[in-house]
């Protein structure tokens, strides 16, 4: 009997097939992009709304396949962890450490979103302020579910626990967008 | 909405380096050593998964007689503390013996009137004891593992023994 203790630890390699797998499931706006290239129109969700309105000339999409968002009118520099998206869009930068690695060639002031953040998926709060602590230098949208954050979700919100501890301006543009600048 | 069902097994069958049928997570393992320790037959209330019928190798699985019962997955899904405890009450009373392994992102709301502690596990410890005090915990995880297993198997575990 083979005893799995780990998803991703001594057990190796993640077959391909569900390396795609999940590579798809963690970007479901890429299907909708993909149909965009045969004559669809793109369903803009109430997140991407809510970016259009901002009136932002430009922004960094980190990891959910956002170069979508330069057929509306945004210059997107899309930073992504998985070479597949090379495949789809050959023009994203490769970052394999997004969590604990903000790259230096990426702009201060030019505002960057996290739309489908898996990484942030059972993280300890430590782990989250530490991300916070790397990535927030100006204007940083997160879309996510905060119960997921390791806490007690049954007695507290994460906010309320995470905003003492950071020297950042937090605002929850409702209940899984966060908008946090210095 | 994820099928609990066939996400477990897909998920063991994306490892490149399991080989066999007989592969099982950690937190399965924890519930088979405690139900192979009693000689009888259990109540399947779980998600049918590929370790429903690996178990079935190991104990008796049934439908009348039972007096021991398996409860874990989707019938514990999105449920308030209050109703949590009414649904593992009704699913439990009529047996000598539970496994009861919670999920505790499926708990979405506390509405006991009771005050719980700061920690998710004492809390979900505290719940478990209002439903029955003779409910023991059989594994704690300190962190959980990140990638999608959590909803495979339950992790918070509990063994329940009136005999």
């Amino acid at each position: 009997m083979q005893i799995v203790d780990s998803y991703s630890g001594k057990l190796g390699n993640i077959r391909s097939i569900q390396q795609l797998r999940l590579y798809h499931l963690s970007r479901p706006a890429l299907r909708q992009w993909r149909k965009t290239r045969h004559g669809h129109i793109y369903q803009l969700d109430s997140v991407d709304q809510w970016i259009i309105d901002q009136g932002w000339k430009n922004l960094i999409a980190v990891d959910f396949a956002g170069w979508y968002f330069n057929d509306f009118g945004l210059d997107a520099v899309c930073l992504e962890s998985d070479r597949l998206s090379k495949h789809y869009w050959p023009n994203s930068w490769i970052e394999p450490d997004i969590m604990t690695h903000r790259p230096d060639y990426l702009p201060d002031r030019t505002p960057v979103i996290f739309k489908y953040p898996w990484f942030l998926k059972y993280a300890t709060q430590d782990q989250f302020i530490k991300f916070l602590n790397i990535w927030v230098r100006g204007i940083t949208l997160i879309n996510f579910d905060p119960v997921f954050v390791q806490h007690n979700h049954l007695k507290y919100n994460l906010l309320d626990l995470i905003q003492p501890r950071t020297v950042f301006k937090i605002q929850e543009i409702n209940s899984k967008l966060w908008m946090i600048e210095p | 909405m994820v099928n609990h069902d066939h996400w477990r097994d897909q998920q063991l069958n994306s490892f490149a380096n399991l080989t066999g049928v007989d592969a099982i997570l950690i937190q399965e393992k924890i519930m088979l050593d405690f139900v192979t320790q009693h000689k009888i037959t259990w109540k399947w209330q779980g998600n049918q998964t590929k370790f429903r019928q690996l178990c079935q190798q190991y104990i008796d699985i049934g439908d009348a007689d039972c007096q021991g019962v398996i409860v874990f997955g989707t019938i514990l899904h999105q449920l308030s503390t209050s109703l949590l405890v009414n649904k593992i009450q009704e699913l439990t009373q009529d047996f000598d013996y539970a496994y009861v392994a919670i999920n505790r992102y499926e708990v979405i709301a506390h509405d006991l009137d009771f005050e719980l502690p700061d920690s998710i596990a004492d809390s979900i410890d505290l719940v478990m004891n209002y439903c029955d005090p003779r409910f023991c915990r059989l594994h704690k995880f300190d962190q959980v593992d990140g990638n999608h297993m959590v909803a495979a198997h339950p992790m918070d575990c509990y063994k329940l023994c009136k005999l």
